[in-house]
Protein backbone atom coordinates (compact mmCIF):
# COMPACT_ATOMS: atom_id res chain seq x y z
CA UNK A 1 0.00 0.00 0.00
CA UNK A 2 1.44 3.53 -0.95
CA UNK A 3 1.34 5.59 2.27
CA UNK A 4 -1.77 5.99 4.51
CA UNK A 5 -5.05 5.20 2.72
CA UNK A 6 -7.99 6.62 4.07
CA UNK A 7 -10.58 4.54 5.47
CA UNK A 8 -13.07 3.76 3.11
CA UNK A 9 -15.82 3.92 6.17
CA UNK A 10 -14.97 7.44 6.81
CA UNK A 11 -16.14 9.59 3.79
CA UNK A 12 -19.51 10.05 5.47
CA UNK A 13 -18.28 12.98 8.15
CA UNK A 14 -17.80 15.90 5.74
CA UNK A 15 -15.36 17.50 9.17
CA UNK A 16 -12.78 14.82 9.37
CA UNK A 17 -11.21 11.30 7.56
CA UNK A 18 -9.66 8.52 8.99
CA UNK A 19 -6.85 6.87 7.56
CA UNK A 20 -5.04 3.85 8.35
CA UNK A 21 -1.74 1.84 6.82
CA UNK A 22 -1.92 -1.50 8.91
CA UNK A 23 0.65 0.43 11.41
CA UNK A 24 -1.20 3.60 12.53
CA UNK A 25 -4.27 5.31 12.26
CA UNK A 26 -4.91 8.77 12.11
CA UNK A 27 -7.71 11.14 11.65
CA UNK A 28 -7.75 14.26 10.26
CA UNK A 29 -10.15 17.00 11.32
CA UNK A 30 -11.89 20.15 9.51
CA UNK A 31 -11.09 23.80 10.87
CA UNK A 32 -14.78 23.51 12.18
CA UNK A 33 -13.48 19.98 13.72
CA UNK A 34 -10.33 21.07 15.53
CA UNK A 35 -12.47 24.10 16.77
CA UNK A 36 -14.58 21.35 18.46
CA UNK A 37 -11.73 19.05 19.02
CA UNK A 38 -10.00 21.75 21.69
CA UNK A 39 -13.00 22.41 23.45
CA UNK A 40 -13.72 18.62 23.55
CA UNK A 41 -10.36 17.89 25.36
CA UNK A 42 -10.37 20.23 28.08
CA UNK A 43 -13.69 18.76 29.02
CA UNK A 44 -14.23 16.92 32.43
CA UNK A 45 -16.17 13.90 30.63
CA UNK A 46 -13.80 13.38 28.06
CA UNK A 47 -10.48 13.15 30.08
CA UNK A 48 -12.23 11.28 32.49
CA UNK A 49 -13.63 8.63 29.57
CA UNK A 50 -9.93 8.70 28.05
CA UNK A 51 -8.36 7.25 31.12
CA UNK A 52 -10.88 4.35 32.32
CA UNK A 53 -10.16 3.56 28.23
CA UNK A 54 -13.89 3.95 26.87
CA UNK A 55 -12.23 6.27 24.38
CA UNK A 56 -10.03 5.13 21.77
CA UNK A 57 -6.98 6.51 22.94
CA UNK A 58 -5.53 9.24 21.53
CA UNK A 59 -3.08 12.31 20.96
CA UNK A 60 -2.53 14.81 18.36
CA UNK A 61 0.21 13.78 16.10
CA UNK A 62 2.77 16.80 15.25
CA UNK A 63 2.89 17.82 11.62
CA UNK A 64 6.54 16.10 11.25
CA UNK A 65 5.39 12.59 11.80
CA UNK A 66 1.96 13.19 9.36
CA UNK A 67 2.89 12.53 5.83
CA UNK A 68 1.46 15.90 3.83
CA UNK A 69 -0.65 13.22 1.88
CA UNK A 70 -2.76 12.63 5.21
CA UNK A 71 -2.96 16.36 5.86
CA UNK A 72 -3.25 18.29 3.36
CA UNK A 73 -6.23 20.06 3.41
CA UNK A 74 -7.07 19.78 6.63
CA UNK A 75 -6.55 22.01 9.73
CA UNK A 76 -5.82 19.23 12.86
CA UNK A 77 -4.73 15.96 12.71
CA UNK A 78 -5.04 13.22 15.44
CA UNK A 79 -3.25 9.79 16.48
CA UNK A 80 -5.37 6.79 17.34
CA UNK A 81 -4.41 3.57 18.75
CA UNK A 82 -4.83 1.01 16.71
CA UNK A 83 -7.38 -1.80 17.69
CA UNK A 84 -6.05 -5.64 17.33
CA UNK A 85 -8.87 -6.22 15.12
CA UNK A 86 -12.37 -4.53 13.88
CA UNK A 87 -15.64 -6.70 14.19
CA UNK A 88 -19.28 -5.63 13.73
CA UNK A 89 -22.41 -5.55 15.14
CA UNK A 90 -23.56 -8.64 13.17
CA UNK A 91 -20.30 -10.39 14.38
CA UNK A 92 -21.45 -9.38 18.32
CA UNK A 93 -23.46 -11.38 20.39
CA UNK A 94 -26.34 -9.89 22.90
CA UNK A 95 -24.31 -8.95 25.78
CA UNK A 96 -21.73 -7.45 23.19
CA UNK A 97 -24.76 -5.30 21.69
CA UNK A 98 -25.80 -4.40 25.35
CA UNK A 99 -22.88 -3.04 26.24
CA UNK A 100 -21.95 -0.92 23.23
CA UNK A 101 -25.61 0.37 23.71
CA UNK A 102 -25.10 1.18 27.56
CA UNK A 103 -20.96 2.88 26.93
CA UNK A 104 -22.82 4.72 23.96
CA UNK A 105 -25.75 6.29 26.14
CA UNK A 106 -23.13 6.49 29.27
CA UNK A 107 -21.19 8.73 27.28
CA UNK A 108 -23.82 10.93 25.66
CA UNK A 109 -25.67 11.10 29.05
CA UNK A 110 -21.59 12.64 30.29
CA UNK A 111 -21.17 14.78 27.12
CA UNK A 112 -24.44 16.37 27.74
CA UNK A 113 -23.62 17.89 31.28
CA UNK A 114 -20.78 19.83 29.86
CA UNK A 115 -23.30 20.99 26.56
CA UNK A 116 -21.64 18.26 23.95
CA UNK A 117 -23.81 16.08 22.12
CA UNK A 118 -23.28 13.32 19.73
CA UNK A 119 -23.82 13.72 15.87
CA UNK A 120 -24.72 10.20 15.06
CA UNK A 121 -25.75 6.97 17.70
CA UNK A 122 -24.49 3.80 15.42
CA UNK A 123 -23.78 1.04 16.61
CA UNK A 124 -20.35 1.01 14.37
CA UNK A 125 -19.12 4.18 16.92
CA UNK A 126 -18.04 1.04 19.40
CA UNK A 127 -15.50 -1.36 18.39
CA UNK A 128 -14.23 -4.12 21.18
CA UNK A 129 -10.94 -4.35 22.33
CA UNK A 130 -11.11 -7.78 23.84
CA UNK A 131 -13.99 -7.88 26.14
CA UNK A 132 -14.07 -4.30 26.41
CA UNK A 133 -16.55 -1.78 24.34
CA UNK A 134 -14.60 1.13 23.69
CA UNK A 135 -16.13 3.89 21.43
CA UNK A 136 -13.96 5.01 18.70
CA UNK A 137 -15.48 8.20 16.73
CA UNK A 138 -14.78 10.73 18.39
CA UNK A 139 -15.63 13.04 15.31
CA UNK A 140 -19.15 12.09 16.81
CA UNK A 141 -19.10 14.39 19.51
CA UNK A 142 -20.25 18.33 18.94
CA UNK A 143 -21.14 21.22 20.83
CA UNK A 144 -24.58 21.02 20.57
CA UNK A 145 -27.81 21.53 23.05
CA UNK A 146 -31.04 20.48 21.17
CA UNK A 147 -32.06 16.94 19.94
CA UNK A 148 -30.01 14.18 19.76
CA UNK A 149 -29.32 13.63 15.64
CA UNK A 150 -28.26 10.18 16.33
CA UNK A 151 -31.37 8.78 18.35
CA UNK A 152 -32.73 7.21 14.92
CA UNK A 153 -29.40 5.20 14.32
CA UNK A 154 -29.42 4.48 17.64
CA UNK A 155 -32.92 2.69 17.73
CA UNK A 156 -32.17 0.90 14.00
CA UNK A 157 -28.88 -0.38 14.81
CA UNK A 158 -28.73 -0.58 18.79
CA UNK A 159 -31.97 -1.05 20.56
CA UNK A 160 -34.23 -2.60 17.83
CA UNK A 161 -31.90 -5.13 17.40
CA UNK A 162 -31.89 -5.69 21.25
CA UNK A 163 -35.55 -5.35 21.78
CA UNK A 164 -36.00 -8.34 19.13
CA UNK A 165 -33.46 -10.71 20.94
CA UNK A 166 -34.98 -9.90 24.21
CA UNK A 167 -39.19 -10.45 23.57
CA UNK A 168 -38.81 -12.16 20.34
CA UNK A 169 -36.06 -14.17 20.37
CA UNK A 170 -35.25 -12.91 16.86
CA UNK A 171 -31.47 -13.59 15.79
CA UNK A 172 -30.19 -9.43 15.39
CA UNK A 173 -27.13 -10.16 13.60
CA UNK A 174 -29.07 -11.35 10.12
CA UNK A 175 -31.15 -8.18 10.39
CA UNK A 176 -28.05 -6.24 10.67
CA UNK A 177 -25.44 -7.87 8.58
CA UNK A 178 -28.39 -7.24 5.53
CA UNK A 179 -28.78 -3.62 5.79
CA UNK A 180 -25.49 -1.01 7.28
CA UNK A 181 -28.15 0.99 8.88
CA UNK A 182 -30.34 -1.26 10.48
CA UNK A 183 -34.13 -1.83 11.35
CA UNK A 184 -36.54 1.00 9.79
CA UNK A 185 -39.34 1.88 12.65
CA UNK A 186 -41.67 0.89 10.36
CA UNK A 187 -40.26 -2.74 9.95
CA UNK A 188 -39.55 -3.22 13.62
CA UNK A 189 -43.06 -2.11 14.60
CA UNK A 190 -44.09 -4.99 11.70
CA UNK A 191 -41.60 -7.42 13.92
CA UNK A 192 -43.29 -6.92 17.20
CA UNK A 193 -46.33 -8.85 18.56
CA UNK A 194 -49.17 -7.41 20.03
CA UNK A 195 -48.45 -7.81 23.68
CA UNK A 196 -44.55 -6.84 23.09
CA UNK A 197 -45.94 -3.17 22.78
CA UNK A 198 -46.89 -2.88 26.63
CA UNK A 199 -43.09 -4.28 27.45
CA UNK A 200 -41.40 -0.84 28.81
CA UNK A 201 -39.80 1.25 26.00
CA UNK A 202 -41.36 -0.45 23.30
CA UNK A 203 -44.80 1.79 22.92
CA UNK A 204 -42.44 4.66 22.52
CA UNK A 205 -39.58 3.35 20.82
CA UNK A 206 -41.10 1.56 18.48
CA UNK A 207 -44.83 2.34 17.89
CA UNK A 208 -44.65 6.09 18.41
CA UNK A 209 -41.55 6.44 16.86
CA UNK A 210 -42.77 4.52 13.12
CA UNK A 211 -45.80 6.40 13.51
CA UNK A 212 -44.09 9.68 13.86
CA UNK A 213 -41.28 8.74 11.50
CA UNK A 214 -44.01 7.90 8.21
CA UNK A 215 -45.91 11.35 8.79
CA UNK A 216 -43.50 14.23 8.53
CA UNK A 217 -41.85 15.09 5.63
CA UNK A 218 -40.15 18.28 6.66
CA UNK A 219 -36.22 18.26 6.72
CA UNK A 220 -34.97 17.05 10.05
CA UNK A 221 -32.54 20.17 10.17
CA UNK A 222 -35.84 22.86 10.36
CA UNK A 223 -37.41 20.46 12.72
CA UNK A 224 -34.26 20.48 14.96
CA UNK A 225 -34.76 23.86 14.69
CA UNK A 226 -38.04 24.70 15.62
CA UNK A 227 -37.41 22.24 18.92
CA UNK A 228 -34.88 23.75 19.84
CA UNK A 229 -36.83 27.10 19.62
CA UNK A 230 -39.20 25.51 21.40
CA UNK A 231 -37.41 24.59 24.43
CA UNK A 232 -36.02 21.47 23.21
CA UNK A 233 -32.51 21.67 25.66
CA UNK A 234 -29.95 19.28 26.76
CA UNK A 235 -32.03 18.37 29.56
CA UNK A 236 -34.47 16.58 27.50
CA UNK A 237 -31.82 14.54 25.75
CA UNK A 238 -30.64 13.48 29.23
CA UNK A 239 -33.62 12.44 30.00
CA UNK A 240 -34.09 10.70 27.12
CA UNK A 241 -31.07 8.87 27.72
CA UNK A 242 -31.93 8.02 30.88
CA UNK A 243 -34.54 6.39 29.66
CA UNK A 244 -32.96 4.82 26.86
CA UNK A 245 -30.17 3.28 29.60
CA UNK A 246 -33.16 2.05 31.71
CA UNK A 247 -34.78 0.40 28.92
CA UNK A 248 -31.57 -1.27 27.56
CA UNK A 249 -30.23 -2.52 30.78
CA UNK A 250 -33.04 -4.47 31.68
CA UNK A 251 -33.29 -6.39 28.90
CA UNK A 252 -32.34 -9.99 29.11
CA UNK A 253 -32.04 -12.95 26.65
CA UNK A 254 -33.13 -16.40 27.41
CA UNK A 255 -31.83 -18.36 24.35
CA UNK A 256 -33.62 -21.56 23.35
CA UNK A 257 -31.48 -24.71 24.40
CA UNK A 258 -28.55 -25.06 22.23
CA UNK A 259 -27.23 -27.78 20.74
CA UNK A 260 -23.80 -26.48 21.91
CA UNK A 261 -24.13 -25.14 25.42
CA UNK A 262 -23.50 -29.12 26.79
CA UNK A 263 -20.95 -29.64 24.06
CA UNK A 264 -18.04 -29.76 27.23
CA UNK A 265 -20.06 -32.19 29.48
CA UNK A 266 -20.72 -34.78 26.76
CA UNK A 267 -17.38 -34.13 24.86
CA UNK A 268 -15.87 -37.77 25.08
CA UNK A 269 -12.32 -36.64 25.78
CA UNK A 270 -10.38 -38.32 28.19
CA UNK A 271 -8.74 -36.07 30.50
CA UNK A 272 -5.51 -38.00 28.67
CA UNK A 273 -7.01 -36.69 25.25
CA UNK A 274 -7.53 -33.51 26.79
CA UNK A 275 -3.93 -32.89 28.39
CA UNK A 276 -2.45 -33.94 25.21
CA UNK A 277 -4.50 -31.72 22.92
CA UNK A 278 -3.43 -29.23 25.30
CA UNK A 279 0.31 -29.49 25.39
CA UNK A 280 -0.09 -29.78 21.20
CA UNK A 281 -1.49 -26.80 20.86
CA UNK A 282 0.68 -24.73 23.41
CA UNK A 283 3.62 -26.01 21.64
CA UNK A 284 2.15 -24.55 18.74
CA UNK A 285 1.63 -21.26 20.00
CA UNK A 286 4.59 -19.77 21.28
CA UNK A 287 5.29 -16.78 23.29
CA UNK A 288 4.90 -13.64 21.38
CA UNK A 289 2.86 -15.00 18.64
CA UNK A 290 0.76 -12.32 16.97
CA UNK A 291 -2.59 -12.68 16.38
CA UNK A 292 -4.39 -15.81 16.76
CA UNK A 293 -7.48 -16.98 14.76
CA UNK A 294 -9.58 -19.39 16.92
CA UNK A 295 -12.22 -21.14 14.34
CA UNK A 296 -15.02 -22.89 15.79
CA UNK A 297 -13.60 -21.85 19.51
CA UNK A 298 -16.44 -23.12 21.34
CA UNK A 299 -17.09 -22.49 24.81
CA UNK A 300 -13.06 -20.64 23.76
CA UNK A 301 -11.09 -23.21 26.08
CA UNK A 302 -8.12 -22.94 23.60
CA UNK A 303 -8.29 -19.43 23.32
CA UNK A 304 -7.63 -19.00 26.84
CA UNK A 305 -5.41 -21.24 27.06
CA UNK A 306 -3.15 -19.48 24.17
CA UNK A 307 -3.74 -16.26 25.29
CA UNK A 308 -0.71 -15.73 27.40
CA UNK A 309 1.09 -16.60 24.48
CA UNK A 310 -0.60 -14.41 22.02
CA UNK A 311 -0.75 -11.15 21.46
CA UNK A 312 -4.55 -11.37 20.99
CA UNK A 313 -7.27 -14.00 20.25
CA UNK A 314 -10.19 -13.69 18.12
CA UNK A 315 -12.17 -16.70 18.96
CA UNK A 316 -14.67 -17.61 16.71
CA UNK A 317 -17.86 -19.69 16.91
CA UNK A 318 -21.06 -19.85 14.85
CA UNK A 319 -23.43 -20.30 17.94
CA UNK A 320 -24.26 -17.20 19.44
CA UNK A 321 -24.91 -18.94 23.13
CA UNK A 322 -21.86 -20.19 23.49
CA UNK A 323 -19.92 -17.15 22.91
CA UNK A 324 -22.16 -15.00 24.88
CA UNK A 325 -21.32 -16.86 27.81
CA UNK A 326 -17.41 -16.86 26.65
CA UNK A 327 -18.15 -12.98 25.69
CA UNK A 328 -19.36 -12.36 29.74
CA UNK A 329 -16.83 -15.02 31.04
CA UNK A 330 -13.73 -13.05 29.78
CA UNK A 331 -15.63 -9.68 30.61
CA UNK A 332 -16.05 -10.89 34.39
CA UNK A 333 -12.74 -12.41 34.58
CA UNK A 334 -10.44 -11.72 31.28
CA UNK A 335 -7.85 -12.11 29.56
CA UNK A 336 -8.48 -9.00 28.39
CA UNK A 337 -6.79 -10.34 24.74
CA UNK A 338 -9.62 -12.43 23.52
CA UNK A 339 -12.35 -11.10 21.41
CA UNK A 340 -15.11 -12.96 21.11
CA UNK A 341 -17.12 -13.52 17.57
CA UNK A 342 -20.29 -14.90 16.41
CA UNK A 343 -19.45 -15.85 12.79
CA UNK A 344 -20.71 -19.29 10.75
CA UNK A 345 -17.24 -19.85 8.84
CA UNK A 346 -19.13 -21.46 6.04
CA UNK A 347 -21.05 -18.15 5.25
CA UNK A 348 -18.78 -15.81 6.72
CA UNK A 349 -19.29 -11.90 7.15
CA UNK A 350 -19.42 -10.11 3.25
CA UNK A 351 -17.75 -6.74 2.55
CA UNK A 352 -20.77 -3.96 3.03
CA UNK A 353 -22.03 -0.73 1.86
CA UNK A 354 -20.45 1.14 -0.44
CA UNK A 355 -18.53 -0.75 -2.94
CA UNK A 356 -18.46 -3.51 -0.36
CA UNK A 357 -16.29 -1.68 1.21
CA UNK A 358 -17.05 0.09 3.90
CA UNK A 359 -17.17 -3.00 6.12
CA UNK A 360 -14.78 -5.19 4.65
CA UNK A 361 -15.41 -9.22 5.21
CA UNK A 362 -14.45 -11.59 7.76
CA UNK A 363 -11.91 -12.66 5.54
CA UNK A 364 -9.85 -9.68 4.08
CA UNK A 365 -9.94 -8.37 8.29
CA UNK A 366 -8.21 -11.91 9.18
CA UNK A 367 -4.57 -11.69 8.70
CA UNK A 368 -3.25 -14.64 11.38
CA UNK A 369 0.07 -15.59 12.54
CA UNK A 370 -1.53 -18.67 13.53
CA UNK A 371 -4.75 -20.14 13.26
CA UNK A 372 -6.29 -23.28 15.66
CA UNK A 373 -8.79 -25.45 13.86
CA UNK A 374 -9.65 -27.41 16.47
CA UNK A 375 -12.89 -29.86 16.06
CA UNK A 376 -13.72 -27.88 12.63
CA UNK A 377 -13.04 -29.84 9.72
CA UNK A 378 -15.49 -32.12 10.36
CA UNK A 379 -18.25 -29.38 10.70
CA UNK A 380 -17.16 -27.66 7.93
CA UNK A 381 -16.82 -30.88 5.55
CA UNK A 382 -20.04 -33.00 6.43
CA UNK A 383 -22.29 -30.57 8.40
CA UNK A 384 -21.84 -27.77 5.90
CA UNK A 385 -20.62 -30.42 2.68
CA UNK A 386 -17.91 -28.39 1.61
CA UNK A 387 -15.48 -30.35 0.18
CA UNK A 388 -12.24 -31.64 2.23
CA UNK A 389 -10.15 -29.96 -0.60
CA UNK A 390 -11.19 -26.92 -0.61
CA UNK A 391 -10.99 -26.44 3.11
CA UNK A 392 -7.56 -27.07 3.45
CA UNK A 393 -7.46 -24.54 0.82
CA UNK A 394 -9.48 -22.13 2.58
CA UNK A 395 -6.70 -23.00 6.11
CA UNK A 396 -3.79 -22.19 3.57
CA UNK A 397 -5.54 -18.92 2.35
CA UNK A 398 -4.62 -16.98 5.75
CA UNK A 399 -1.11 -17.76 4.68
CA UNK A 400 -0.63 -18.39 8.54
CA UNK A 401 0.64 -21.35 11.11
CA UNK A 402 -2.34 -23.84 11.31
CA UNK A 403 -3.25 -26.51 14.43
CA UNK A 404 -5.84 -28.69 12.59
CA UNK A 405 -7.27 -31.47 14.09
CA UNK A 406 -8.85 -33.97 11.95
CA UNK A 407 -11.46 -36.33 13.52
CA UNK A 408 -11.39 -40.01 11.91
CA UNK A 409 -14.47 -41.64 9.79
CA UNK A 410 -15.96 -43.19 13.18
CA UNK A 411 -15.51 -40.67 15.78
CA UNK A 412 -18.82 -40.39 17.66
CA UNK A 413 -19.19 -36.44 16.45
CA UNK A 414 -18.41 -37.44 12.72
CA UNK A 415 -20.73 -40.38 12.89
CA UNK A 416 -23.43 -37.91 14.67
CA UNK A 417 -22.73 -35.71 11.77
CA UNK A 418 -22.86 -38.34 8.82
CA UNK A 419 -26.59 -39.33 10.62
CA UNK A 420 -27.55 -36.22 9.11
CA UNK A 421 -26.40 -37.22 5.83
CA UNK A 422 -28.13 -39.59 3.28
CA UNK A 423 -26.14 -42.74 3.22
CA UNK A 424 -23.62 -43.09 0.53
CA UNK A 425 -22.22 -39.26 0.88
CA UNK A 426 -19.32 -38.26 2.32
CA UNK A 427 -17.72 -41.09 1.14
CA UNK A 428 -14.49 -39.03 0.68
CA UNK A 429 -14.00 -37.92 4.03
CA UNK A 430 -10.72 -39.95 4.80
CA UNK A 431 -7.72 -39.48 6.22
CA UNK A 432 -6.10 -40.24 2.68
CA UNK A 433 -8.12 -37.49 1.50
CA UNK A 434 -7.27 -34.74 4.05
CA UNK A 435 -3.24 -35.65 3.92
CA UNK A 436 -3.01 -35.31 0.85
CA UNK A 437 -4.70 -32.02 0.16
CA UNK A 438 -2.85 -30.90 3.12
CA UNK A 439 0.82 -32.73 2.21
CA UNK A 440 0.01 -29.99 -1.49
CA UNK A 441 -0.06 -26.90 0.07
CA UNK A 442 1.43 -27.34 3.30
CA UNK A 443 5.00 -28.24 5.49
CA UNK A 444 3.79 -30.75 8.34
CA UNK A 445 5.48 -29.89 11.29
CA UNK A 446 4.03 -32.13 13.53
CA UNK A 447 1.31 -34.73 13.46
CA UNK A 448 -0.28 -36.86 16.80
CA UNK A 449 -3.11 -39.04 17.31
CA UNK A 450 -5.19 -38.39 20.86
CA UNK A 451 -5.19 -40.94 23.22
CA UNK A 452 -8.82 -41.96 22.37
CA UNK A 453 -7.62 -43.16 18.77
CA UNK A 454 -10.40 -40.86 16.46
CA UNK A 455 -8.55 -37.90 16.15
CA UNK A 456 -5.66 -36.68 14.80
CA UNK A 457 -3.54 -33.30 15.61
CA UNK A 458 -1.83 -31.62 12.58
CA UNK A 459 0.91 -28.61 13.14
CA UNK A 460 0.95 -27.16 9.43
CA UNK A 461 3.60 -24.38 8.24
CA UNK A 462 2.33 -22.42 4.78
CA UNK B 1 -40.54 9.72 -4.34
CA UNK B 2 -38.98 8.06 -1.12
CA UNK B 3 -35.68 8.70 -2.07
CA UNK B 4 -36.39 12.26 -1.74
CA UNK B 5 -37.64 12.44 2.02
CA UNK B 6 -35.74 13.26 4.95
CA UNK B 7 -36.19 10.31 7.35
CA UNK B 8 -34.82 12.08 10.45
CA UNK B 9 -37.67 14.72 11.55
CA UNK B 10 -40.40 12.07 12.56
CA UNK B 11 -37.20 10.63 14.99
CA UNK B 12 -36.54 14.39 16.14
CA UNK B 13 -40.06 14.84 16.76
CA UNK B 14 -40.71 11.55 18.59
CA UNK B 15 -37.54 11.97 20.73
CA UNK B 16 -39.20 14.55 22.26
CA UNK B 17 -42.87 13.40 22.62
CA UNK B 18 -41.14 10.00 24.76
CA UNK B 19 -38.25 12.06 26.42
CA UNK B 20 -41.49 12.86 29.09
CA UNK B 21 -43.77 15.69 29.65
CA UNK B 22 -41.40 18.25 28.86
CA UNK B 23 -40.87 17.10 25.66
CA UNK B 24 -44.53 16.59 24.86
CA UNK B 25 -44.96 20.46 25.73
CA UNK B 26 -42.02 21.09 23.53
CA UNK B 27 -43.84 19.18 20.36
CA UNK B 28 -47.32 20.61 21.38
CA UNK B 29 -45.38 24.41 21.23
CA UNK B 30 -43.81 23.06 17.91
CA UNK B 31 -47.28 22.34 16.20
CA UNK B 32 -48.92 25.39 17.95
CA UNK B 33 -46.48 27.83 16.22
CA UNK B 34 -46.25 25.72 12.84
CA UNK B 35 -50.08 26.00 12.78
CA UNK B 36 -50.15 30.25 13.42
CA UNK B 37 -47.32 30.40 10.73
CA UNK B 38 -49.31 28.39 8.59
CA UNK B 39 -52.60 30.99 9.96
CA UNK B 40 -50.55 33.83 9.23
CA UNK B 41 -48.87 32.95 5.47
CA UNK B 42 -52.98 31.88 4.72
CA UNK B 43 -53.84 35.86 5.13
CA UNK B 44 -50.87 37.22 3.39
CA UNK B 45 -51.68 35.29 0.49
CA UNK B 46 -54.73 36.01 0.77
CA UNK B 47 -53.62 39.81 0.72
CA UNK B 48 -51.34 39.65 -2.00
CA UNK B 49 -52.75 39.96 -6.01
CA UNK B 50 -53.53 36.63 -7.86
CA UNK B 51 -51.17 35.13 -9.92
CA UNK B 52 -47.98 35.03 -8.44
CA UNK B 53 -48.36 31.26 -7.14
CA UNK B 54 -44.92 29.39 -7.67
CA UNK B 55 -45.13 26.45 -9.49
CA UNK B 56 -43.63 23.37 -7.52
CA UNK B 57 -40.88 22.67 -10.06
CA UNK B 58 -39.50 19.19 -8.80
CA UNK B 59 -37.46 15.97 -10.04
Amino acid sequence: MDGLARDPASFRDPDGAVHDDGIQVLRTLSERSAHDWARLRDTQFFRAALEEGRLVATEEASAETVPSSVSDGWALTLRHERLPFVSYPYEWTFSMLQDAALIHLELLSAALNEGFSMKDGSAFNVQFKGSTPIFIDLGSFEPSVGPWAGYRQFCQTLLYPLLLAAHRGIDFRPLLRGRIEGIEPDQMQRLVGFRDRLRPGVFKHVVLHAAMAGRMTERSARTKAELQEAGFGADLTAALARGLRKTVKKLVYRPPRSHWSDYHQIAIYGEDDRAAKETFVRQAVPARTGLVLDLGCNDGTYSVLIADAAEYVVAVDSDPVVVDRLYRLLRANGPANVLPLVIDLADPSPGMGWRGRERPSFCDRARPEAVLALALVHHLAIGASVPLDEVVAWLRSFDARVVAEFPLPGDPFVERLMANKPTGTHTDYTLETFERAVASRFAVRRRQALPCGSRILFELTP
Amino acid sequence: MLAYLDAGSGSMIAQAVVAGLAGVAVVARVGWRRMMSLFRRRRLESERPVGHEQSDASC
